[in-house]
């Protein structure tokens, strides 16, 4: 009923609707006589992968459905599932009730779902080896075990002795894998397939970039890869497979249920004192909400976490390379042929190779407020290196001219031995056709800026306000044996729009802010002055 | 279980190639943590589809990082296996298996056996022996579990496999290049500073480190030396309180690769797991160095007691200075000869990676004969917005020779306070627009005394 108004059911659903008098006499008969089908396993599976820690999974399954009240139990789905998302489609029939099953078997689970059962308790006697065994009730179990045993109350393991439970069955209510159950009727049996789609967690990508810079410093080779992970226990295997760049409006409440699984605590009464009383035991608290995880993990960490975030494996496609296609405000790519996607793995498929596009290499400078490099606390002045910047022509007639989905660029060149070096690695953000690609690799110990502020005076205005005046003096040097390019940006992060004056190069005069691009001669310096004034 | 049934059967379709090691492995390995591996290797390659095993990589490898190339193939798929065999991951790759559980009665000592089905593996195990359900090991009793095999794909070393389609059958040479942590190496300076001459020997060692689990045998190895990743160069600001005291423009005597030093290693080595190895990589003797005492105040400030001077050493890294090579980041510990000839450890300081041709200065300690107190004489409001202050600093040496000591009084300029000094005993110097520096000749065994008004207006 609820898919009857669900855009995209289509037939199934208006057959659903007219059906919908009869089939609830229908429920009513057939109540008693409620089946249970298994679907084990989906035909095939399609799934979309999002940047953001979600993907969509859409399986074809086939049941033999029989006609009336039957329960679909789907095994093997994700156990990361959004169970609020999933929807039915080409089904013709009703869905009167579904059930996501996560818990799944646990040492504490056991307990929990025991309450009110009867488990035996073996107590072994250490020196003489005699195993007791008795019969206890579990009165409570979520929260520390609270047992039952001959009519009296006590806690478990508090006997002092190895004490051992066993029980006689897993309840119900728990699994050995998670579960989507489906309670429907039908009103004729029939082999039916049924399209199966939901949101799942725990799945991610981003794009990895290698630039290759060639050794005349103004061309390099591009290639892009997809890594794509999946960070659950079941595989998705032979999926057609796509993947969704840009950013999408998320919520909070789309996320798994999955819990984590309950540790077993026995808790049996604290120690205490006549002095110092009995401790107070704090109520154990809630498990926290697993980590929000708003990013794919950046491969470059350092080590001892890089090796924790790695899932299991690594897979890396090269003679399938993933197609873009426009969709609607995102970019979708394709990977042409079915994919596996294990659990616990990752995968590259290449999605960008461009053997020839054209850059230019920037020593860069920025200074980003007056208090950060004009203030009074900068004494006598400091010393800058510079940030190493790889600037890409990613206009839309250039040579490269594609969107760049966000993920990390690894920036790595040959030396004239034949060596490769890597020269550093910058985030890459969304990035439209003929959007400026400038990426800040690293920082540059040869290059520098020496700042000295050589004088400052303040005029009072009318009002509260005063007008500042610096005058600085940026020194430059290469220590290199190359010519530099330099670039030197003040005032990003200015609130005050900032006006320079005397100066004693002559600066950008069309930049919004102000801007001075210079060369440097291998082993030589260069001093740029003006003065700085703004209000306050 | 279905898992590891999945991949022993994609193992079972395509034959598999040669198991090789490394021919000849080349490691550059970058100040902050991070290493490129080079790695040749001759394969036998099959005709057609074939999975390749390359045992032997980091086993904290980058793995979107990896680039298998040979000639007359092409990659397929490639699968690094980070599933190393422990006893949790043994335990949980059988879930839904039998196992066999072996007791010993403490008390008794008899041993009984018993076969168990694993039904989860999930913040404890949780087993069905004969159609009852129990935790593995919840009474403490020494419990020991005894499995079949092990499963097919759990190894006790990283191993990266890569699936090609080969044109050809043969050896072939094959290169594997990735990016893995775990390797690092720091710099670590001796410096001998002999007072006497004005002179210094400098020593520089290169660390390496490898916390890897994984041994590099006969490595091709190279050092390299600067601020490789985004946003270094904010967090690298130098302040010229701090070592480095100016900006540098000599190339000097050092290979480079993009913006970053580059030191290579003589020979082959091998970079053990768990290994710390020094390579020497500066070494020069007889490069100009002087002593100098220095103070740095903030505030005007009376002082109870008297306060000791920096002790600082200055040399330039300069070709005419006798040394002419930049220095990568690390620490440069002080060393000095005592009057029987021996050296001792005088002090040691931080720096950052500094460019050749500069000025250096490094903060080894406190003097003990070289003290300042200072005191706020007087201190006159003129307006709400004029304050004169009054400072005497008295400058004591109880060294048998003359010192020079440098005064710098910052902090008394402001974003609204213009600040000029009315009155004063020496003459200063102003470096800039936030700095009043003095340097104050102190007689042997006696003392030199400053005094100076300042007049701050606030607008």
């Amino acid at each position: 009923m609820l898919l009857a108004s669900l855009p995209g059911c289509g037939q199934s659903a208006s057959e659903g609707a007219s059906d919908y008098p009869a089939a609830s006499s229908e429920q009513a008969r057939s109540f008693a006589t409620e089946r249970t089908v298994v679907s084990e396993a989906p035909a095939d599976i399609a799934l979309t992968i999002y940047t953001d820690d979600l993907a969509l999974i859409t399986e074809r399954r086939t049941v033999n459905l029989p006609a009336g009240r039957s329960v679909i139990r789907f095994e093997g789905v994700s156990e990361m599932m959004v169970p609020q998302s999933a929807i039915l489609r080409a089904f013709s029939g009703f869905t009167l009730e579904r059930n996501f099953d996560f818990d799944l078997i646990s040492p504490g689970a056991l307990f929990a779902g025991a309450e009110g059962e009867t488990v035996t308790v073996s107590r072994t006697n250490p020196s003489t080896g005699r195993v007791e065994q008795k019969q206890a009730v579990v009165v409570s179990g979520s929260n520390g075990v609270v047992l039952e045993i001959d009519g009296e109350i006590e806690a478990l393991q508090c006997a002092g002795l190895p004490e051992k439970t066993a029980f006689d069955h897993v309840p119900d209510s728990l699994n050995p894998q998670p579960v989507l159950s489906i309670e429907v009727t039908a009103a004729e049996a029939d082999e039916q397939e049924i399209v199966l789609s939901y949101l799942a967690t725990n799945f991610g990508w981003q794009a990895d970039y290698r630039l290759d810079v060639n050794p005349d410093g103004e061309t390099g080779q591009l290639v892009g890869w997809l890594t794509v992970y999946n960070e659950t226990e079941v595989s998705i295997k032979e999926a057609s497979t796509a993947i969704i760049a840009g950013e999408l409006q998320r919520l909070w409440e789309t996320r798994a249920e999955k819990g984590s699984a309950k540790p077993f605590a026995a808790r049996c009464w604290p120690r205490g004192s006549s002095k110092t009383g009995v401790p107070v035991s704090r109520t154990l608290a809630a498990p926290p909400p697993r980590a929000y995880r708003s990013n794919v993990p950046q491969p470059a960490m350092a080590a001892p976490e890089m090796e924790m975030m790695m899932a299991d494996s690594v897979m890396v496609t090269a003679s399938k390379e993933a197609e873009l296609e426009e969709f609607g405000d995102y970019k979708l790519y394709r990977v042409p042929e079915p994919t596996t996607v294990a659990a616990y793995q990752e995968k590259q498929v290449l999605f960008l190779d461009k053997p020839e596009i054209d850059l230019e290499k920037i020593h860069t400078f920025n200074i980003y407020g007056p208090e950060n490099i004009y203030g009074p606390e900068n004494a006598i002045g400091q010393i800058l290196p510079a940030t190493v910047e790889y600037h890409l022509d990613n206009s839309r007639d250039g040579k490269l001219g594609l969107p760049l989905p966000e993920g990390t660029i690894r920036v790595m060149t040959t030396s004239s031995e034949g060596r490769l070096f890597y020269l550093g690695e910058d985030s890459v953000r969304n990035l439209a056709v003929d959007l400026p690609a400038e990426f800040e690799i690293a920082s540059a110990a040869d290059v520098q800026m020496e700042t000295r502020l050589l004088d400052r005076g303040i005029t009072e205005l009318p009002g509260r306000n005063v007008q500042r005046e610096v005058s600085v003096e940026h020194s430059f040097f290469n220590a290199s044996p190359e010519e530099v390019t330099i670039k030197l940006k003040i005032g990003e992060a200015f609130y005050t729009p900032i006006t320079i004056s005397d100066e004693n190069l002559m600066r950008d005069l069309d930049a919004d802010t102000p801007k001075w691009r210079f060369t440097l001669a291998p082993e030589s310096s260069r001093l740029v002055s003006y003065t700085a004034t703004w209000t306050d | 279980m279905k898992k590891l049934l999945a991949t022993a059967s994609l193992m079972v379709l395509t034959a598999t190639g040669t198991a090789a090691l490394a021919d000849d492995l080349a490691i550059t390995i970058y100040n902050n943590g991070l290493a490129l591996v080079e790695d040749e290797r001759t394969v036998t390659f099959p005709n057609g589809r074939t999975t390749i095993e390359l045992p032997g990589v980091s086993s904290q490898i980058n793995a979107p990082t990896v680039t298998f190339q040979a000639d007359s193939m092409s990659i397929v798929e490639q699968n690094f296996d980070f599933d190393l065999l422990t006893p949790a991951k043994l335990m949980e790759k059988a879930v839904g298996e039998e196992i066999e559980i072996v007791r010993i009665n403490p008390g008794t000592g008899n041993e009984t056996r018993e076969t168990a089905k694993v039904l989860s593996v999930n913040n404890g195990v949780v087993v069905e022996i004969d159609d009852r359900i129990e935790i593995l090991r919840d009474d403490n009793l020494p419990t020991r579990v005894i499995f079949d095999g092990v499963p097919e794909n759990l190894r006790a070393r990283p191993t990266l496999s890569v699936m090609v389609d080969s044109d050809a059958a043969g050896d072939r040479d094959a290169t594997l290049t990735y990016l893995t942590g775990g390797l690092s190496w720091r710099a670590d300076y001796v410096l001998l500073f002999n007072e006497a001459e004005e002179e210094m020997d400098l020593q520089g060692w290169a660390t390496l480190g490898n916390t890897t689990d994984t041994t590099f045998e006969n490595v091709r190895t190279q050092l390299v030396a600067g601020g490789v990743g985004a946003g270094q160069g904010y967090n690298d600001r130098r302040y010229q309180d701090g070592p480095v005291r100016s900006g540098g423009m000599e190339a000097g005597n050092v290979e480079r690769i993009g913006d970053n030093y580059l030191y290579t290693l003589p020979g082959r080595t091998t970079i053990a797991s768990k290994q710390t190895k020094q390579v020497g990589f500066v070494d020069a003797t007889g490069v100009d160095a002087a002593k100098k005492y220095e103070y740095l105040t903030g505030g005007f400030q009376t002082m109870a007691n008297p306060v000791n001077a920096d002790v600082r050493i200055a040399f330039s890294n300069s070709r005419d200075a006798g040394l002419g090579a930049p220095l990568p980041q690390g620490i440069i510990r002080v060393y000095a000869k005592d009057a029987q000839g021996r050296a001792q450890f005088i002090g040691e300081d931080n720096i950052s990676h500094v460019a050749g041709g500069s000025d250096i200065s490094l903060k080894i300690g406190s003097a003990f004969d070289v003290t300042v107190q200072s005191t706020q004489t007087n201190r006159r409001v003129l307006s709400r917005k004029v304050v004169e202050t009054s400072m005497k600093y008295v400058v004591r040496n109880a060294r048998p020779e003359p010192v020079t000591l440098t005064l710098r009084q910052s902090g008394v300029t402001g974003w609204r306070m213009e600040t000029e000094v009315t009155e004063e005993s020496l003459s200063h110097r102003k470096p800039d627009a936030n700095s009043f520096v003095w340097d104050i000749d102190v007689p042997a065994e006696g003392e030199t005394e400053l005094t100076f008004t300042m007049r701050q207006v606030t607008r």
